[in-house]
């Protein structure tokens, strides 16, 4: 079953980078202690302690990082992040009013392995070394599943398998009318 | 037999490789290409693919330190797309050319930047395998890449 999480799509949607919000080119920096380039593949390897920062937008911690391109092209194919991923995303304020909460915020997202595919434009998020889960933090709550898939194209987050969320009150604005109201007392 | 040939084989790339800088060795071709600019420095090695340069080894100083090893100073390499178009561009102060394996690696610094500036690349410690088109990175590698939020877009090739 796959659960549409409106809420939390909203920073991941932001942050991926959907073509709604689409920003300025930046510089984004990667360390690592390793690395291989595959030149005839269009093939990247890093791996020990690799941090990527785009300032701003991303942070991305994980132990493997493998970017492969298509060929010929200017394009990712597959981008995989591995070990220990964690995933820091600017999330950039939601104009959509129809969703009770909108303000700015930032996302943590825990994986065992990420996986970038860019010819559907999907994220696949699965495992974590402490739950067996990924999971996705943010102020107003967090949720976490066997797999959460986003679709960039599609702007939709999907959840599958033992999926738990958990909203914080305290971030729900007092005038959301969330829940429905019970109907007025009939006048005597 | 074998064996005994390629012993004879050594030597004599040496010698065409120190005189001539540009003995054609199994895709190692001559110093002076049409699809890539030459350089009047001390060392100058193209290696071909099917007739054309793919990649251009320069350097100021060469000095063999063996019957298949040489010592290269301010090394740098080009590469090019099929088409000639520079690809990458990589400089190090010193390395060492095999001849025999046809790798150059180095304990010391690379640099290496994409044409058009998409990304650069810098480590400590590489193995540059132009056989298999293979660069090795052995320590503290930074990259930066100059990218839009669609990562679609990131490691770009020119």
């Amino acid at each position: 079953m796959t659960s549409r999480l409106p809420l939390l799509s909203v920073g991941l949607a932001a942050v991926l980078g959907l073509p709604a919000a689409e920003q300025q080119i930046g510089e984004g920096k990667l360390d690592a202690d390793q690395g291989t380039l595959d030149l005839r593949e269009g093939f990247y390897h890093f791996s020990g302690n690799v941090h990527f920062r785009y300032p701003g937008v991303l942070d991305l911690d994980c132990d493997d990082l493998r970017i492969r391109l298509l060929p010929g092209g200017s394009q990712i194919d597959r981008l995989i992040a591995s070990n220990r991923v964690v995933m820091t995303l600017v999330e950039n304020p939601s104009t959509n009013s129809a969703l009770p909460l909108r303000g700015s915020s930032t996302n943590r997202v825990y994986a065992a392995l990420a996986i970038y595919t860019g010819t559907n434009d999907v994220v696949t998020l699965t495992g974590s070394p402490e739950s067996g889960q990924p999971w996705v933090e943010r102020s107003e709550g967090s949720f976490k599943a066997d797999e959460i898939t986003f679709d960039r194209a599609n702007d939709r987050l999907g959840a599958k398998g033992n999926f738990k969320m958990i909203i914080n009150p305290a971030a729900l604005p007092k005038e959301a009318n969330l829940a429905p109201r019970p109907a007025p007392a009939p006048a005597k | 037999m074998l064996k005994s040939r390629s012993h004879c084989v050594k030597p004599s790339l040496t010698i065409l490789f120190l005189c001539a800088v540009g003995s054609t060795v199994a895709g190692w071709g001559q110093a002076k290409t049409t699809n890539a600019p030459s350089r009047a420095t001390g060392f100058s090695l193209p290696y071909k693919k099917e007739g054309k340069t793919v990649a251009l080894f320069t350097g100021s100083e060469h000095k063999p330190l063996s019957v298949t090893l040489v010592q290269i100073k301010n090394f740098q390499v080009e590469t090019y797309q099929p088409d000639g178009t520079p690809n990458l561009q990589g400089t190090a102060p010193e390395c060492q050319l095999n001849l025999s394996t046809r790798q150059i690696n180095s304990s010391g610094p690379l640099h290496l930047t994409q044409a058009g500036g998409a990304f650069t690349l810098s480590a400590v410690g590489f193995a540059w395998d132009q056989e298999s088109e293979r660069l090795q990175l052995s320590n503290r590698v930074q990259a930066t890449f100059r990218l839009s939020a669609r990562s679609s877009s990131l490691f770009a090739r020119p």
